[in-house]
């Protein structure tokens, strides 16, 4: 072997993807040949080089997330390219959140690419919370992510009896779902809040959201680790509505419903979102 | 990642049955493509636009994929492509490398016993992952995609080829010649970075 067939299988070498033969061949041309040799280190440092820098990566939940809301568009112009606030998903999600004005196609996004998250990025996994949560914050700021994209659905349905399948054996309470007037189930997920499950339930009218965060009751009357304020237990435990105005104008009611605790958000007063579920 | 069970945006059975087969064959490639096109492109923005790139061609052309074949290679050569057509203007000749500097470096060495890794921690000991990065982006997109492929990926030479589309032979001799290029400017970063190699 010479030092043009040698250099010829430098790479081939150090890749491993010579036979035991030629591999031979080479070794003994090293032997001999200096600046061989020092070739075939280069050519191995080189290489070991671009692994030990280049690390491959994960693919970052946002592109991810983008690309799915993307991929589950139908090809007709119905839905409009997904703003990109993604990109930069990962700040946290602050609880005193932008105007209600944002991103209704977003929230249409994220209702389509049901199933294909499993709320990785839940705000209730959010550290700000710490180990105790209020309901009342957690569900509006679940509301905003869901709104924004952040937080997609694990189940799209408008099928009641589906979505109670989904959450067969998963939880531990009975999930309510009224049928509210002019609104159609549209989707569905679970997360895990420090050990307490939470059951989260999206109504929909056109680009109008209803979201439901449920919760055991007993659980959340326990106070840990989610909890309710003082006035809002109050009334839970009197068995009334719990009528509150979220941050940025939405509308929060929280009730008990046998052993489930429903905690509603939507953009309207509080007052007509309460009057959409005692309607039923 | 999770592959998803439900991806359904429609109820029409064929278009869903198509989003079905779509999310199990191509998406658990997504890593591997997003890799690839975030050392191609060198940013995390535009590896992210390549990648809708081609997963939104992959998705409209997807009744052209032949069942049974490697989806994986597939969607690569459909990167690819993508990446040409963006990037088409930036297409150049590869970089006159300059042997001086190794010329200079056998010299030093030449007449030491050297161990690789010992080598590799004098000559490169310095560089930051940075000036890796940048070496790779300066190399021609033929080059650089092979060298991508096995030292980053881990692929086989029978893989690549695939991928790329050209004889095993071919990807040998891209790749030795590709590191070549990358040493000679690792060797330059190195140097700026102020390595010394007669200590």
């Amino acid at each position: 072997m010479n030092c043009r067939d040698a250099d010829e299988l430098m790479s081939a070498a150090v890749d491993g993807e010579l036979d035991s033969e030629t591999l031979r061949e080479l070794e003994e041309h090293l032997r001999q040949c200096f600046p061989c040799r020092m070739e075939f280190h280069l050519e191995k440092i080189t290489k070991h080089v671009v692994a030990k820098h280049l690390r491959r990566v994960q693919t970052p939940e946002s592109v991810t997330h983008h690309l799915f809301a993307l991929l589950a568009l139908p090809s007709s112009t119905q839905w409009a390219y997904p703003p990109h606030t993604e990109r930069h998903r990962h700040r946290r999600i602050s609880l005193s959140l932008r105007s209600s004005s944002v991103i209704p196609v977003a929230a249409g996004v994220a209702i389509l690419i049901g199933g294909i998250f499993f709320f990785r990025s839940g705000i209730l996994r959010q550290p700000q919370f710490g180990d105790r949560a209020d309901v009342m914050e957690a569900a509006v700021a679940n509301y905003h992510a869901f709104r924004q994209g952040a937080m997609p659905v694990q189940l799209s349905s408008d099928d009641p009896e589906e979505v109670k399948r989904f959450f067969q054996g998963k939880i531990d309470f009975d999930v309510y779902l009224p049928t509210i007037a002019g609104y159609q189930l549209a989707g569905a997920g679970i997360t895990d809040f420090k050990g307490m499950k939470c059951a989260h339930i999206v109504y929909r009218r056109d680009s109008t959201f209803i979201y439901l965060l449920q919760l055991h009751l007993e659980d959340v009357l326990r106070g840990v680790p989610l909890a309710l304020s003082r006035s809002a237990k109050g009334a839970v435990e009197r068995g009334d509505w719990y009528v509150a105005h979220g941050k940025d104008s939405c509308g929060v009611v929280i009730w008990g419903e046998a052993h489930t605790l429903c905690s509603a958000v939507a953009s309207m007063r509080g007052k007509d979102l309460a009057s959409l579920f005692s309607e039923e | 990642m999770r592959i998803p069970k439900r991806f359904l945006t429609t109820k029409d059975d064929g278009e869903r049955q198509k989003q079905l087969e779509f999310a199990q064959e191509a998406l658990p490639h997504m890593d591997v493509l997003y890799n690839f096109a975030l050392r191609m492109t060198g940013n995390p923005d535009d590896a992210e636009d390549l990648l809708q790139d081609t997963y939104l061609k992959a998705y409209r052309f997807w009744d052209k994929f032949e069942k049974g074949t490697n989806s994986r290679a597939w969607l690569f050569r459909i990167m690819k492509n993508s990446y040409i057509n963006r990037y088409r203007k930036e297409v150049r000749e590869p970089d006159t490398v300059d042997y001086g500097d190794i010329e200079e470096f056998y010299d030093s060495i030449r007449d030491e016993s050297t161990e690789t890794t010992d080598l590799e921690e004098r000559l490169f000991g310095n560089l930051l992952d940075d000036d890796v990065a940048k070496a790779l982006e300066s190399l021609p997109p033929d080059f650089r995609t092979v060298v991508i492929l096995c030292d980053i990926e881990g692929f086989t030479y029978e893989e690549i080829a695939n991928f790329v589309d050209c004889p095993i032979g071919t990807v040998r001799s891209r790749l030795h010649r590709g590191r070549k290029m990358l040493r000679a400017k690792l060797i330059e970063y190195a140097r700026k970075r102020g390595y010394v190699s007669n200590e």
